[in-house]
């Protein structure tokens, strides 16, 4: 029936609404921009949280892997890739010497299998809870007590059944807490104490199967995979990875900030990508929506004329072609988050596969702020588009838009 | 209380000179009052009505409504004032084609702040005009007589003093043309004072006076 007052605002319903062809092209170009601007959001601070992360979790300064086992080692840090590699641990000791070395750290790796003994085939890392510098902050994070031997700390990503236990080589253990997610490689691995990892060693070797720790001859007590190095205050990494080379022999050695620096460079590239794509769409999206506006209040002078001899003053037209677009925005924008939302939340875990990155979304609050920055810019988009057609369409004389609307 | 028109004149500037569209034209319509301007195409009746209404700016001379000089007023003031005093009947169909036919009277009650109740005085006006069965409807499935009686009631809703009309007539055929010009007579007789422009010169007779255009000139017509 109509019998609302007929406002501004139910004007500019209206004439949407008695146009959806025109309405749903401008509400599209909006929604394009504010899915591109949101989901490229999502993904440059998912990027940086995952850099974060990294940066955060990667502790010591130098690693110290057999020789040629560095990419594996990067491997298990960025992606958690399971692998396998030992020296003897007396190397531990001679690096400790090493002139600039703070601390020492040794840990030990384990693949379980993906077979009917195991849960899950992942990277069992076991670390010395008396010279850990490194994993037991993490762990006092989720769990205040002390692992108990026999007891799992699990990465955010290992799936644990309901009795929130795991079987390895058909041995059951317990797993005392789940750290929180970090994206990276930590997130898909196990953490134990050396006595657990020589019950895995035990329980692997009972049920056949080959994992041969022992690439000295030794047992789990003479063989470690990695020595991780903290440097003294005010000595320099590469000085340092000199000293230890010219000391130990048949050794490679990461450096953190290398691992760092690779991802953060690949980072740094793709965030610049996704925003230089953000601004570009947002300047092509002010350009289109303002050629269209002009186009749309050229066919609609015979209207604003009729309104105008009927009295509107010119700020009113204004208002009226302000006001659609604002309408506008706000539908493309709303429509444009939402459908960004259910790709980039959803689909997150795949994105962070892609990529190769470590990639971590933004917690909820983070979420919202990138979420209503980003309706803010996308219902801002119609309304600065339609500056100029308002003013031209408000400042024209009447009698011209009469004369030029028939 | 009246609208005046004195030594109103409307140049534009063309390649060769000035051109007098409007020539120190003098012209008084009193409330109640029914005229008629007849002109061939391009002697200036538009403007002049344009000018009536407030919609143009004269070069020079004066138009007073009721007293009151509309283009010294502010657009804001200007606009409202021409709201609540001027009905115009524009050339040809004017309706707005996101709205029926009640939406369509009632806009001019809501440009201006006048309260909510809209509905009352629109469909006192479809009565008046013989349209209210058609409240519902949207303009495009009218015909010209019908929304040029949406057109008019649109004009009256808020019971202006004086009424401009734009050929109201035009491109209708003569039955129609009849209930139209019968339905403005009864209005002038009710109060409002009405301009119009018109081509037939067969209408004359329903206004009080006729006045002629020619080359931006006003006289009698006799």
């Amino acid at each position: 029936m109509g019998l609302k007052p007929l406002t501004t605002r139910q004007l500019s319903k209206n004439n949407l609404r008695s146009n959806p062809f025109r309405t749903v092209c401008l509400v599209m170009v909006v929604s394009v921009l504010s899915f591109t601007m949101f989901g490229g959001a999502v993904l440059s601070q998912s990027l940086k949280n995952g850099l974060d992360s990294l940066k955060n979790r990667l502790g010591a300064d130098l690693a110290v892997v057999p020789l040629e086992h560095e990419s594996q080692y990067e491997g298990i840090i960025l992606s958690g890739e399971p692998s396998r590699f030992y020296f003897d641990r007396s190397m531990e000791q001679q690096i400790k010497e090493i002139q600039g070395v703070e601390e020492v750290s040794p840990q030990l790796y384990l693949s379980t299998l993906s077979a009917a003994c195991c849960s899950v085939p992942v990277q069992v890392i076991g670390f010395d809870p008396d010279s850990d510098f490194v994993i037991k902050p993490w762990i006092t994070k989720v769990y205040g007590r002390k692992l108990e031997t026999g007891q799992l700390i699990a990465g955010s990503d290992i799936v644990i059944n309901d009795s929130k236990t795991l079987k390895f080589f058909n041995d059951t253990y317990p797993v005392a807490a789940q750290l929180e997610k970090t994206s990276t490689g930590m997130d898909y691995s196990i953490y134990a104490n050396m006595d657990t990892m020589r019950m895995l060693l035990e329980g692997a070797k009972k049920t056949g199967m080959n994992l041969s720790v022992d690439v000295y001859g030794t047992d789990i007590d003479h063989s470690i995979s990695t020595v991780l190095v903290k440097l003294k205050k005010g000595y320099d990494v590469d000085t340092v990875t000199t000293n230890i080379r010219r000391q130990v022999s048949g050794i490679g050695i990461v450096k953190s900030k290398n691992v760092f620096l690779s991802a953060a460079n690949q980072i740094s590239v793709l965030i610049t990508f996704v925003n230089t794509i953000a601004y570009a769409l947002w300047i092509i999206a002010v350009f289109v929506l303002a050629v269209m506006f002009t186009v749309i209040m050229n066919g609609r002078k015979k209207e604003f004329a009729l309104l105008r001899s009927l009295g509107a003053a010119r700020v009113k037209l204004c208002k009226i072609v302000l006001t659609e677009s604002l309408m506008i925005s706000i539908l493309g924008g709303v429509l444009g988050a939402f459908l960004a939302s259910l790709v980039v939340f959803p689909f997150s875990t795949y994105i962070g596969e892609s990529l190769h990155l470590p990639y971590l979304l933004p917690d909820v609050i983070s979420s919202i702020r990138l979420l209503v920055g980003n309706l803010v810019l996308a219902i801002a988009t119609g309304p600065v588009a339609a500056i100029y057609s308002a003013g031209k369409v408000s400042r024209t004389e009447t009698c011209v838009l009469i004369r030029e609307g028939e | 209380m009246a609208i005046e028109l004195k030594e109103v004149t409307k140049e534009y500037a063309r390649k060769n000179g000035l051109f007098k569209a409007v020539n120190e034209v003098n012209l008084s319509l009193d409330k109640g009052d029914f005229i008629n301007i007849i002109g061939r195409s391009g002697s200036g009746k538009s403007t002049l009505l344009n000018m009536v209404a407030g919609l143009l700016t004269p070069t020079s001379g004066v138009v007073e409504i009721d007293g009151s000089n509309i283009f010294s007023m502010k657009d804001q003031e200007a606009s409202a004032f021409r709201n609540s005093k001027i009905g115009y009947v524009p050339q040809g169909s004017s309706a707005l084609s996101s709205l029926n036919v009640l939406d369509n009277v009632r806009i001019p009650f809501h440009l201006w702040n006048r309260g909510k109740n809209s509905v009352e005085p629109a469909r006192l006006r479809l009565k008046q005009t013989g349209i209210s069965h058609l409240s519902d409807v949207y303009p495009k499935h009218l015909s010209g007589g019908e929304l040029k009686r949406v057109a008019i009631a649109r004009a009256l809703i808020n019971n202006p003093d004086y009424l401009i009309a734009d050929e109201p007539t035009g491109d209708l055929d003569a039955e129609t043309t009849l209930e139209i010009m019968k339905l403005l007579k009864e209005i002038a007789e009710n109060g409002t004072g009405i301009i119009m422009v018109t081509h037939e010169l067969e209408v004359l007779d329903f206004g009080s006076r006729t006045f002629l255009m020619d080359k931006g000139k006003l006289q009698m017509y006799i």
